[in-house]
């Protein structure tokens, strides 16, 4: 057991390694001159002189290696570099934003799972019937809608038409209500119709058949027998999701003006802030290796106990 | 309620037909099943596979699959109806006054919850038991069927066929149903396990007074263990009477044919 | 309603969505009843009237006709990334499922590293850097997408190469490449088509996505996404004008949804 931990402990270490590679040899590739960018952001125009000066001062005519070398170290004592649009360390942006995309997508992930839930169950419930062929509907609807129209769309219908929720920032939960659904919606009904699947062939089963054969009355038949089963592959749909939201949060952050990182990366790579973007991403990847893991860790111990199902 | 049940057969089927209603009429699948269960007695049902003897089973228990139902004929359960006129809901409680053991274990247990637990929920949801003393009866179930304790807690999966076919076992001691229909409990199983099952069946009849139904295409083992037999053959009933006219002296050809088959193998 | 069931309606039903739009991004400059890029600040905001069935935008271009332009953009980006993803990620994939040794684990490592990000992100990030322009657009997304498409390829070369007739080939002594194209490819070629058209409908939405956020083609090419984010500073003023983008990128997406389900057999 520990051995097996170890490993993928050590598997997971060398994938982050290889990505902080990565991340280096996309920036350190791209085009465009650092030192150019800096000195024109600084309302300057540079001169040949300038720039290599610049060079100079920021190590960028050292060899890659030594580059690498001394980009992860400061990293690693938790330095992420200094913001070329504010100047300030990204450690600090980064961690000042952090608890508001936190809290969306925390909100998000709630609503996401009540919506899956109920849409995927009444579905299931009223199967051919109009509630069933409703959400169906919805769900290729809301599926194919780019998700920064759907924010539009509601923002204009609740805040502007109808002035019930404020329009775009953080405050208050109601402030949380539309972006958290935007956020949520898309994802939430594919897994609804994941569900709805799930519980049809779950129900189809011989031993729900028995179950009533032997007496068990409706409700305990569904909370003992069917939920259980169904609730395994969403567990793992849940886990998976938390990728996918963090995607989405980019765009809704945008659209709702919500002061999160997800806007922080648009707003970094728009002005082309090269520390904040290279640091968010390394930051990123790690807490999504982190969190695969986790939800790998979590489906491996779901498993045995179900696996002979499904 | 005040019919005096003792006057009654515990199971009546009466001209029972089985089959698809449509737009075009009734296409039958099952005619004419006809016979009648005291308490603690044994009925086998005998026929090949496809003779209707799975679906007849359902059908008394009120399972049958859509889109089948049951057509012409009733049943009745101490002397009433079993099915209510309207929507044909069962008029009788499922596991306690009718248990249908489904054919195969592996599917009638739920691979997902412990064996143990899905003896418990029986108790608890049919006689209504606390969880604390449904438990303990559980235990009690699988000591009577000879389950080890330590199997309680065990996964289908990591239960044998024979123990699984002795877990439905144990619910049905645990019920102790007024009719128990079981559907080719020895199916798959090695010598020492059947004889196993059906002593517990004959056991289950003679303490309980349970009327049982014991479907099987096998006549060695019904030749063994039921009073009366039942032979179906393409959905019909072709022959029935006490089990010793029907083997020494059986009137329809099928029922010869499959006495003769029994005496092949058993030669 | 019930119909709708059926694989062949969603098929057909999902390929005539798309086929007229392939044929607006082909043939636009034959269908756009205006320019759509001749500005007339006297026009702006108006509207949707007979000369401009969906009003004008604040510079007063025609909407429909941008809306028509647009879909060879959008079109063409996704489809390019689509095949681009496609093709990397397959490589990969059948490597990391055919290649023993070190390879293998060389490969499925370096998947598993481009997994690690979500896509958006990677590609928002990769499509700044080079320029923001159409041409980094696509390479973003491409390279966001492949490590997708390695692993499920892989995943379906591994499990297509352990057919029994796939063995009957091996022992029979076939050369890997006849092997590969001959027996592997056919087998694999149904779901990596199914899964090929519903992923250019998710492309089509990222692309508009980073377009809506201010990379990609500069303006006043008439992307959707971009347009969509100028209607959302006049939503007070003029509303329609948040409706054409948006509609187009919800139909054509539906559309290739409706047909990568038609054609996604195991679907119940």
């Amino acid at each position: 057991m520990l051995k097996a931990v170890l490993k993928k402990a050590g598997y997971t270490a060398f994938v982050l390694w290889g990505i902080s590679l990565g991340t280096f040899a996309l920036f350190a590739l791209a085009p465009g001159d650092p030192a150019e960018v800096i000195l024109q952001s600084r309302h300057e125009s540079p001169d040949p002189q300038q720039i290599q000066a610049l060079r100079q001062e920021l190590g960028l005519n050292d060899p890659w290696a030594v580059r690498y070398c001394s980009w992860i170290s400061a990293i690693l004592s938790g330095d992420l570099g200094t913001s070329w649009q504010t100047g300030r360390p990204v450690s600090d942006t980064i961690w000042e934003r952090i608890p508001a995309t936190l809290e969306l997508a925390g909100a998000a992930f709630l609503v996401m799972v009540l919506i899956s839930c109920t849409c995927g169950g009444c579905a299931a419930f009223f199967r051919h019937r109009i509630p069933d062929h409703l959400i169906q509907a919805a769900t290729i609807i809301i599926t194919a809608m780019p998700a920064f129209w759907l924010g539009i769309l509601l923002m204009y219908s609740f805040s502007l038409k109808f002035s019930l929720l404020p329009t775009t920032g953080r405050g208050t939960t109601a402030h949380l209500i539309l972006p958290a659904l935007t956020l949520a919606a898309g994802i939430a009904m594919l897994q609804a119709s994941v569900l709805r699947t799930s519980l049809l062939r779950i129900m189809a089963l011989d031993h729900i058949r028995f179950a009533a054969a032997k007496g068990l009355g409706r409700p305990m038949i569904f909370f003992r027998h069917i939920l259980p089963a169904a609730l395994v592959p969403m567990v793992i749909l849940w886990g998976i999701s938390l990728g996918q939201l963090a995607g989405g949060a980019v765009i809704v952050e945008s659209v709702f003006a919500w002061p999160g990182i997800g806007r922080l990366t648009v707003d970094a790579v728009l002005a082309r802030d090269i520390p904040t973007a290279q640091a968010l991403i390394l930051v990123l990847s790690f807490i999504f290796v982190v969190v695969s893991t986790l939800v790998d860790a979590v489906h491996r111990k779901l498993d045995p106990l179900l696996g002979h199902t499904l | 309620m005040t019919t005096p049940r003792e006057n009654h057969p515990v199971l009546s089927v009466q001209n029972l037909t089985i089959g698809i209603p449509s737009s075009r009429g009734f296409a039958s699948v099952v005619e004419k099943i006809h016979f009648s269960l005291e308490s603690g007695s044994i009925l086998g049902i005998a026929g090949e596979s496809g003779s209707g003897k799975t679906l007849t089973a359902c059908a008394i228990a009120g399972l049958l699959p859509a889109p089948l139902a049951i057509g012409r004929g009733r049943v009745l359960f101490a002397g009433r109806p079993a099915f209510h006129p309207g929507n044909g809901s069962p008029a009788f409680v499922r596991g306690k006054d009718v248990l249908l053991l489904f054919q195969s274990p592996g599917s009638a247990l739920d691979p997902g919850v412990r064996a143990g637990i899905q003896i418990q929920d029986a108790l608890t949801a049919c006689l209504g038991c606390p969880r604390k003393t449904a438990r303990q009866k559980a235990f009690q179930a699988m000591a009577q069927v000879g389950l080890d304790d330590s199997l309680f807690g065990r996964y289908p999966f990591q239960l044998s066929g024979g123990q699984r076919q002795r877990v439905l076992m144990a619910m049905a001691f645990a019920l102790a149903p007024r009719v128990l229909i079981a559907d080719e409990p020895t199916a798959g199983q090695d010598a020492a396990s059947r004889d196993h099952l059906l002593m517990l069946l004959t056991r289950l009849a003679k303490e309980n007074r349970t009327a049982i139904i014991l479907i099987s295409h096998d006549l060695r083992i019904l030749s063994r263990t039921v009073d009366g037999m039942a032979v179906f053959h393409r959905g019909r009933q072709v022959e029935s009477g006490p089990v010793k006219q029907l083997f020494t002296r059986p009137a329809h050809p099928h029922t010869q044919e499959l006495i003769q088959a029994m005496q092949f193998l058993e030669s | 309603m019930k119909t709708l069931s059926f694989p062949p309606v969603r098929l057909t039903f999902g390929g005539f969505l798309f086929a007229l739009a392939a044929a607006a991004g082909i043939f636009y400059p034959w269908l756009v009843p205006n320019d759509p890029l001749a500005a007339d600040l006297s026009l702006r905001l108006m509207p949707p009237n007979p000369a401009y069935p969906l009003g004008t935008d604040q510079l007063g271009r025609c909407v429909f006709s941008r809306i028509l332009a647009g879909t060879r953009i959008s079109l063409s980006g996704a489809v390019a990334a689509s095949v681009l993803s496609l093709v990397l990620g397959a490589a990969m994939g059948v490597c990391a499922a055919l290649i023993r040794g070190w390879v293998r684990a060389f490969f499925t490592g370096l998947i598993d590293m481009g997994l690690a990000l979500p896509g958006l992100i990677l590609a928002l990030v990769v499509s700044g850097l080079l320029g923001g322009g159409f041409q980094s657009l696509v390479i973003g997304l491409a390279l966001a997408n492949w490590p997708w498409w390695a692993r499920l390829i892989r995943g379906l070369v591994s499990t297509a190469r352990q057919k029994d007739y796939v063995l009957a080939g091996r022992t029979a002594g076939l050369k890997k490449t006849r092997l590969l194209t001959h027996y592997l490819l056919p087998q694999i070629q149904g779901p990596v088509l199914a899964a090929a058209v519903l992923r250019t409908g998710r492309i089509i939405l990222a692309f508009s996505s980073l377009t809506y956020l201010g990379l990609g083609p500069a303006p006043p090419a008439p992307e959707w996404g971009r347009m969509l984010q100028e209607a959302g500073i006049y939503m007070t003023r003029a509303p329609w004008l948040m409706l054409a983008p948006g509609l187009a990128i919800t139909l054509v997406v539906g559309a290739l949804h409706l047909m990568g389900q038609g054609l996604d057999r195991e679907a119940p």
